[in-house]
């Protein structure tokens, strides 16, 4: 019935999608994607693309070199074969790094929005909160976490996101405040906005962008402290692949095989890097400065 | 004359102000003063004054977006300050407001036309469809098209901004409308076009309007009735004709002299011209505000505060030493 008589239909256009355009009209931040989505398909499809079994012994010896016959990468130190145990740690490192950061990232939005919108006594009691999170160092909240839940993925997992939690949630009030100043919010509230409308429609969007910047950026760091605690035994048990598990079994080998440890090694560093320059590369299309 | 549509009575707003660190004692800052006013159905009131003497602290003081610390605001018999936060906010129905930032004022995350149309989906009026409806027709009203629907703000210009900022206030049929130095940030030949539209929408709409303004010319065009205000104070409010013929008061004296003149003839009228500059608002003087840069100053300005007297219809001076 409106198709006919109006004379603009509404065009899908939101900010959002637009925002979307130009984040994929950006080729540097395109090749990156395309970089993360090889990494998440190797992970996907680890089962289809691995040659070996990674939990099992397939080569004649233990650490033999890069080149091997039939195995690209040589094997480790019981014999199982390095590519297929670097192919299924990706899910691990992935998984470990991506999911308790993405769930940070989402209470820390909701506490900052609260935060950072209500100010005074709410505000200070959540933050104060927040601030004893802040004391915590990961290793020893990751100890504590392995005592009461035992070592494991989740272990790992949880202590992440308690970790991540006040720090997200900092940058999340502060891009909050900011925005809570801005002319159209106090214009939402002359035209009668109720704050739920205000909060969803006129904060969020506008707030969320630093934030999601950052979390970027944490991932890559998070890839590298998952591995670390994997390292010191917090994390998957053996025999199960873990690229920090793997640096850690390798360690007793590396004046003889580096290779045992450092192939896992380099995908750490490979894919913590993808993670801080895809951050990078959204804050300068974020930047206001740059242009809209 | 009927009843007014707004009673301010009192209105008085404090600041409390820490200067230096934090252990120092807090100081009142006076930014609105015991000001009463009325504004009539249909009336175009401006208010005129320089930085920093209440003025927008005044138009949103009047929509609670700051709370009053004294005084009433008795919108067509009911007073304002009485209501519940909700009730507030369904009031702003009647009253609403223009900012002087016309790109900052609108969501940059936003349609224009969405923004518009939000004002109506606040107060629960209309399905989807009527309201996109209703928000083409007032994009038209406002001198827009159709198209503009789905621009962001920072597609448009200023003054289209401005334009939208002000279809998404009229949307709602408000008996009130607020502008805020609403025309100050647009280049002239948009102000021009901007107060036309005014015009216009005054005879369409039958609306109050509280023009809020620095640039005396603006408000002398727009304005039915003038307030002008001085560290918080009223020193005159009278009908703009007499206003600009014959102000009464010395600081409006002072104020429409210091305007900048074409004619080089007029540009030398040192003995009306305001001289010096504000006194802090943190340290007024005990009797009249305007005391320390007053032509007609005597002992009594320093000790007491002038009452708000009509001296003639519709014409009220607070100064000692005007008849």
């Amino acid at each position: 019935m409106t198709a006919a008589t109006n004379p603009a239909p509404l065009r899908p256009k939101s900010a959002l999608s637009e925002t979307m355009a130009r984040l994929l009209g950006d080729k540097p931040l395109v090749r990156l994607l395309i970089c993360l989505a090889v990494l998440v398909l190797v992970a996907v499809l680890a089962p289809v693309i691995s040659p070996h079994d990674p939990l099992k012994a397939v080569a004649d010896l233990s650490n033999m070199p890069i080149g091997s016959d039939g195995l690209l990468l040589g094997s480790d130190n019981q014999a199982r074969d390095l590519l297929a145990r670097t192919i299924y740690g990706t899910r691990i490192s992935l998984v470990v790094a991506i999911v308790p950061t993405v769930a940070a990232t989402t209470l820390s939005v909701a506490i900052g929005l609260l935060a950072g919108y209500a100010g005074g006594r709410v505000d200070a009691a959540l933050m104060a909160v927040l601030d004893v999170f802040f004391a915590f160092p990961i290793v020893l909240l990751a100890i504590a976490v392995a005592g009461v839940m035992g070592p494991g993925l989740l272990t790992i997992m949880v202590s992440i996101f308690v970790v991540l939690l006040p720090y997200i949630t900092r940058v999340a009030r502060t891009s909050t405040m900011q925005v809570t100043q801005r002319t159209y919010v106090e214009a939402a509230r002359s035209a009668g906005a109720p704050a739920g409308a205000i909060l969803v429609r006129y904060v969020l969007p506008n707030m969320i962008g630093p934030v999601l910047v950052y979390a970027t950026t944490l991932i890559g760091l998070m890839i590298v402290v998952a591995s670390g605690l994997s390292f010191l035994g917090l994390g998957v048990q053996p025999p199960t692949a873990d690229w920090g598990a793997m640096v850690a079994e390798g360690s007793g080998v590396l004046r003889g095989s580096p290779h045992v440890t450092f192939v896992p090694g380099a995908m750490i560093v490979l894919t913590a890097l993808l993670f801080n320059l895809i951050g990078d590369r959204l804050r300068d299309l974020f930047d206001p400065r740059k242009g809209s | 004359m009927s009843e007014p549509l707004l009673q301010v009575r009192d209105l008085t707003k404090v600041f409390n102000v820490r200067r230096g660190n934090a252990f120092l004692k807090t100081q009142p800052l006076y930014a609105v003063n015991n000001v009463s006013f009325d504004i009539r159905a249909g009336e175009v009131l401006g208010v005129v004054g320089e930085s920093g003497c209440g003025k927008s602290t005044l138009g949103r003081l009047i929509l609670r977006l700051l709370e009053p610390t004294k005084g009433q605001l008795l919108f067509e018999g009911r007073d304002l300050r009485e209501l519940t936060a909700e009730q507030m906010r369904r009031a702003r129905s009647d009253m609403q407001m223009v900012f002087q930032d016309p790109n900052g004022s609108l969501n940059p995350a936003m349609q224009v036309g969405r923004s518009i149309s939000e004002t109506l989906r606040f107060h629960g009026i209309g399905t989807e469809a009527e309201r996109y409806e209703k928000a083409l027709k007032i994009l038209s009203v406002v001198g827009l098209q159709a198209s503009h629907y789905n621009r962001l703000p920072h597609e448009m210009s200023g003054g289209q901004n401005q334009r939208v900022g002000i279809a998404r206030a009229l949307i709602i049929n408000p008996k009130l409308l607020i502008m805020d130095e609403a025309v100050s940030a647009l280049d002239v030949s948009v102000q021009a076009q901007i107060l036309k539209l005014l015009e216009e929408i005054r005879e369409e709409f039958h609306i109050s309007i509280l023009f809020i303004s620095h640039d005396l010319s603006v408000v002398n065009r727009v304005s039915d009735r003038v307030i002008v205000l001085y560290l918080g104070r009223v020193m005159e409010i009278a009908p703009v004709k007499a206003l600009f013929s014959g102000a009464r008061h010395p600081y409006t004296r002072g104020l429409l002299a210091s305007r900048p003149s074409i004619d080089p003839t007029k540009r030398v009228k040192t003995e009306a011209a305001l001289q010096g500059d504000l006194p802090s608002p943190l340290s007024l003087p005990k009797g009249c505000p305007f005391v320390t840069r007053c032509a007609l100053a005597t002992d009594i300005c320093w000790q007491q505060m002038p009452e708000h007297r009509e001296r003639a219809p519709d014409w009220i001076v607070a100064c000692h030493h005007v008849d």
